[in-house]
């Protein structure tokens, strides 16, 4: 029990001051810091690492951010988001060093209008194909009971190993030889007596329990706690047992080093290392094939514990899917390389969607959709933009955001693109076809055509349609 | 909102059904009251008065007497529905305003306030001046903080220095030589009427004044401010003045001032941030003087500390109670006068039979001046 400690009236208040509560700057990813994110100008450091803070405009117009000093109104005033990371309130330069932080601001806003909760990874084959197709079963949330472990007391540490994000030791199937030599040397050797110990009470907790087993199956007396002692000749003789048995000494050393999991060996690896017994138990965490990530699984992006709800929609009433959101063709596909197209979706780098879909038609004469991915267009405006719809992301090893996204519907495209004032759809006799079955071009069809799945840039009388109606395609 | 549009409407029937009737029936309806009591009116069926004569009429006044009827029942529902629905839909917040403290500005600094000001938000803690380390409180953030209740305790104090100057009727001048203090400094001289500084000190303009401020005016004025004449050739005379007090915003920029008021015995406060050197100042006000926001609280609260100082002053002299001294090259100029014009006096009138009484009499005490004075003024028919 610690006694409250007396705080003066000042103290209590700066306590609760908003300076004071400006959580303290996270560590960079590793990655980041590995490859300095100097590799390219364009990289982006995977998540943010510092809060970020605003304030109002009138007070922004005068330079005040809460800091110790007014900023500068040339830097801090342009922006339409009062967004910045402060990462000294005062250098010995005497000034505030700090920064725009509308990227990230804005990134997370974007990130949380499409409404998709961060999931537990599941980064195997056969989840990535599913993805692409319709059979994409929803993903647990990071929030959900089983996976969000924030506060685990050292009991459950080991039970729930399988499940747990965050671990004591390092992810061995990560380390290169001489990181995993220097972490040997300097972290490991120097904990054998530690060990020992360790195993000693392991081994006692054995004893107990066979002890406990035997009186059982006799019908006897309980043995006493204080009656087990293990003898130094019997820990020898447990120790030669662990070494001739690969999986309970990975399991032992596991448990003192707290390790994070590794990925279960393929069937090969199997047969080859572990031919005496079955493949070591406790290999179903989420994290194992590509490690534990760096902050928390949902890097406080989203809160959200699910995306399955019905989106209403005011005239055409509850929707099958959510509303499909404009990706940026960041990089098209090239075919000959086997290098498929990078989407931009809400800030994020995303895979194009996998397997043969209507974006990614191996055999079929290409769509505009197809034209659209297979070659960049510079003179497109703007550059080239398709609908998706985002299924859901998550974190991985390194903090990044891993998002998948599947091609949006030509309903559901439709329905946006009048949602946000393009053709009008709401009461024509013919529902939207797709463009290849009917002879007769809509309006929007027309535009979809000549802009690929994009929408007009509407910067001329032309694409509003006030040039007598008369479309020159 | 829907049911205060209710509300609204049936306030509209009600004020229609009782303002349109009522400027041509308030007669009517007095006029029965009166009958009523004079016991004198007709007991017809209608209390209209006989001038009504044709049925249409009487018809039209029996239906406004109709409507006027409920007008009592429609505003008690009016009243019943303002009491349900009028805490309904917002509340409008107090806003914050940036400029609430040259607008009003507070007569005491709070912790809060002082907080909410950043005021505690020290320097690096490689830039402190080890003399300032009674002041701070800890480290945060790698900026020292400035514990509150000094700020508080010494602002106080500093509050009470220049509110006693301002009573004394000393001269105070505000200093804040850093360009978006010209706003603060305006206002806190203009609370304390006394001077300001925004621009940059001219060094010499204490010791040096008679060359600098040559060109300066001064007014000779009395317990109430008021222009005392007669004192042109003293004016003339006389030194350039020098502050009584010194406010300084900003000590680190203005060392040279500060040196010469320590020369001229001038006392001086001053903000001192972790980083200055408090021994410059005779008061200091450990705070943050970086910030707008605090200097513009902490001078907000001293000019309104020099305000009430003078605002004593003024009504003390109101009382007769005179609180500062006449200066003694002053008392000198006017012994000088009068001993002259005594003497003046004298020559014109050296054949004729008195001497007038008051020449003789020394001037010794400030009633004495002020009789002198009032007689000077007299006598030059002023």
């Amino acid at each position: 029990m610690s006694v409250a400690r007396s705080v003066s009236p000042g103290g209590a208040l700066l306590r609760t001051s908003r300076l004071f509560s400006l959580p303290a700057p996270i560590p960079p990813s590793p990655t980041d810091v590995a490859n300095g994110h100097y590799g390219s100008l364009t990289a982006t450091p995977s998540f943010p690492t510092h809060q970020v803070i605003t304030t109002l405009n009138s007070s922004r117009q005068r330079g005040d951010w809460g800091l110790k000093r007014p900023l500068p109104l040339w830097t801090t005033t342009k922006s339409t988001n009062a967004m910045l990371r402060v990462k000294k309130i005062d250098t010995i330069e005497d000034i505030t060093d700090f920064s725009s932080a509308t990227d990230q601001g804005l990134t997370l806003r974007k990130f949380q209008e499409l409404n998709i909760p961060l999931t537990v990874p599941d980064n195997t084959n056969e989840s990535l194909r599913a993805a692409a197709s319709n059979m994409n079963l929803p993903k647990r949330s990071v929030f959900e009971k089983d996976s969000d472990f924030t506060a685990i007391d050292s009991v459950n540490m080991i039970a729930l190993k399988d499940k747990r994000w965050k671990f004591q030791g390092p992810w061995l199937g990560g380390m290169s030889p001489g990181q995993f030599a220097k972490w040997v040397a300097k972290s490991v050797r120097p904990r054998r007596a530690e060990f020992r110990m360790f195993l000693k009470q392991k081994l006692a907790a054995d004893v107990l329990q066979s002890a406990i087993q035997r009186a059982l199956d006799n019908a006897e007396e309980q043995p006493e706690i204080e009656s087990i002692a293990v003898s130094d000749e019997q820990l020898t003789e447990y120790l030669r047992h662990l070494r001739g048995n690969p999986h309970e000494i990975y399991e032992m050393v596991g448990q003192f080093l707290d390790l994070a999991p590794l990925q279960a060996p393929t069937e090969t690896e199997q047969r080859t290392q572990f031919s005496e017994s079955g493949p070591p138990p406790g290999l179903g965490n989420p994290y194992s094939a590509h490690g534990p990530p760096v902050t928390h699984p949902s890097a406080g992006l989203s809160y959200l514990r699910t995306s399955e709800y019905l989106d209403n929609h005011p005239l055409y009433g509850p929707q099958a899917s959510h509303p499909p959101v404009l990706a940026r063709v960041l990089r098209p596909k090239r075919q000959n390389l086997q290098v498929d197209a990078k989407f931009g979706v809400a800030g994020f780098v995303v895979d194009s969607p996998g397997g043969d879909t209507a974006s990614n038609s191996k055999f079929r004469s290409p769509t505009p959709n197809g034209n659209l991915l297979g070659k960049l267009d510079v003179d497109l405006e703007g550059g080239a933009k398709m609908w998706t719809q985002p299924t859901r992301a998550s974190i991985n090893a390194n903090g990044r955001v891993s998002m998948i996204v599947k091609d949006a519907r030509a309903e559901e495209k439709a329905v946006a693109q009048e949602l946000l004032g393009g053709d009008k759809i709401f009461g024509e006799a013919s529902p939207p076809a797709e463009p290849q079955a009917t002879s007769v071009l809509t309006n929007a069809e027309k535009i979809r055509r000549k802009y690929g799945q994009g929408i007009p840039s509407m910067s001329n009388a032309h694409e509003y349609g006030l040039d007598g109606g008369a479309f020159r395609f | 909102m829907i049911i205060r549009n209710i509300v609204l409407r049936h306030g509209r029937q009600v004020i229609v059904a009782s303002a349109s009737p009522s400027c041509c029936v308030r007669a009517l309806s007095t006029s029965t009251a009166k009958s009523a009591t004079t016991a004198t009116a007709p007991k017809g069926p209608t209390n209209v008065p006989s001038f009504f004569t044709t049925p249409e009429q009487r018809a039209k006044i029996a239906a406004l007497k109709e409507q006027m009827d409920k007008v009592p029942d429609n505003f008690k529902e009016f009243r019943s529905i303002q009491k349900k629905t009028g805490k309904i839909g917002a509340v409008t917040q107090p806003r914050h305003l940036p400029d609430e403290m040259l607008k009003y500005p507070p007569h005491d600094a709070t912790l809060e306030m002082l907080m909410a000001a950043q005021a505690h938000m020290g320097h690096n803690t490689s830039l402190w001046n080890p003399a300032n380390q009674r002041y701070i409180y800890g480290v945060r953030e790698g900026i020292h903080i400035i514990a509150l209740e000094t700020i508080a305790a010494h602002l106080r104090r500093a509050a009470k220095v220049v509110e006693e100057v301002a009573y004394h009727g000393g001269l105070i001048l505000f200093v804040g030589t850093r360009r978006d203090q010209r706003p603060i400094v305006v206002r806190a001289a203009e609370l304390a009427g006394g001077c300001h500084l925004f621009q940059n000190w001219t060094p010499g303009t204490i010791t040096n004044r008679d060359q600098i401020l040559a060109q300066g005016k001064l007014r000779m004025v009395d317990e109430l401010d008021r222009d005392v004449p007669g004192f042109d050739d003293h004016i003339q005379e006389c030194r350039p003045v020098i502050p009584d007090l010194v406010v300084c915003l900003n000590p680190l920029e203005n060392y040279p001032m500060l040196h010469e008021c320590g020369l001229a015995n001038v006392p001086t406060i001053g903000i001192i941030d972790t980083n200055a050197d408090p021994t410059w100042v005779t008061y200091q006000i450990p705070a943050n003087d970086d910030s707008l926001r605090a200097m513009a609280l902490i001078a907000a609260v001293l000019g309104r500390a020099g305000q009430r100082g003078q605002e004593r002053r003024h009504a003390d002299a109101e009382d007769g109670v005179i609180t500062w001294e006449t200066p003694s090259d002053v008392r000198r100029f006017v012994q000088n006068t009068l001993t002259a014009k005594a003497q003046e006096k004298k020559d014109q009138e050296r054949q004729s039979v008195e001497q007038p009484a008051w020449g003789r009499e020394m001037v010794e005490s400030d009633e004495d001046v002020a009789k002198a004075m009032k007689q000077l003024a007299d006598e030059e028919g002023i």
